[in-house]
């Protein structure tokens, strides 16, 4: 079983520890949720070294063929959400949510709208929003986006080790399958990003 | 020579700054469509603008990397779409809200972000819905 050090790292045989600073800004005080991005890269190295330079990047790189990097300390938060979240409330069951500031906000422009949700979003605790940088855990796994809407498949390797590091997880920071979500469906980004990925 | 150095060491410097420059000679741009995903949230006004402000875009937005624009910027469900010639050659044109944009000539994309364009936005909308 994987077990976390003092420098935030989970140490396991399965884990390559490739861990930059760069990425990493400031205290990450409580882990309530994962979130599953995808590189648009080809493969690891071009993420990684992306990250040398920083300032994007997540906690985890799953490359290819399935090997699992940590790549952030487990302490630190990365900038991988985005900064305008999505409302949960309206996302979820729009015919149910009757928050009277987000019905006034979905009468501005989509510009205007998005901040402002956003805004009023967060003034609330996770899980009444979506988990933000500074409440979640961020895996990025390598693929190409293909257009708009579609990004590459995760290949078998991919799939077996997000699986068991998402397991790991569960056990280290207390989440279910609830606590998971995929990059587009937090914040406003390709609706394809990470839609190969599943769990349990 | 001094002249020299000095214009070489403002040419290195400016190159070592410099962002990849907007899309300039384009003629014949045309509006075409519009498309949503999100058809009630995200309409023709939040991106109502006409064939010369679609230029103006261009010329004003730098291109951008898929990756950085995915990883930094709110990628919104709906486009104004259409074509434009850029050296004689015809291409289809993407612009989003958000300052996102993008041309595509004979299968090759490039991506657009133009952070000083909420004027050419606001020109065509009169506000709230």
């Amino acid at each position: 079983m994987a077990s976390l050090d003092a420098q935030g790292m989970l140490i396991d045989p399965r884990i390559v520890l490739q861990r930059s600073v760069t990425i990493e800004h400031g205290a990450l005080d409580a882990i309530h949720a994962i979130v599953l991005h995808q590189t648009d890269s080809a493969s690891a190295a071009s993420a990684l070294n992306a990250y040398r330079s920083g300032p994007n990047g997540a906690h985890f790189l799953i490359d290819v063929d399935g090997t699992i990097y940590q790549t952030a300390s487990l302490n630190k938060r990365c900038y991988h959400v985005g900064s305008l979240i999505r409302s949960r409330c309206l996302e979820i069951n729009q015919a149910q949510c009757a928050d009277a500031q987000v019905a006034k906000a979905r009468a501005l422009g989509w510009s205007a709208q998005t901040k402002e949700l956003n805004r009023i979003e967060r003034t609330k605790d996770y899980p009444a929003r979506y988990p933000v940088n500074s409440d979640s855990v961020g895996i990025e796994i390598v693929g190409r986006h293909l257009d708009d809407t579609n990004y590459e498949a995760l290949t078998a390797a991919q799939q077996g080790s997000l699986t068991w590091l998402i397991g790991a997880l569960y056990t280290q920071f207390s989440l279910t399958a609830d606590d998971v979500y995929r990059h587009p469906e937090v914040s406003y980004k390709n609706p394809g990003e990470a839609a190969g990925a599943t769990w349990k | 020579m001094e002249m020299r150095v000095a214009a070489l060491i403002l040419a290195i410097a400016m190159s070592g700054c410099a962002t990849p420059p907007g899309a300039t000679g384009l003629t014949e741009v045309v509006v075409q469509d519009f498309e949503s995903r999100e058809p009630l949230r995200c309409t023709t006004a939040d991106v109502d603008l006409d064939a010369a402000r679609v230029r103006e875009f261009f010329a004003r937005a730098h291109a951008i990397d898929y990756r950085t624009l995915a990883e930094r910027h709110e990628i919104a469900p709906c486009a104004l779409l259409g074509n434009l010639r850029r050296q004689g050659q015809w291409c289809d044109w993407k612009i989003r809200p958000g300052g996102i944009g993008q041309i595509e000539c004979a299968g090759q994309r490039t991506d657009y972000l133009c952070e000083q364009c909420d004027d050419l936005y606001a020109a065509g909308t009169t506000g709230a819905r």
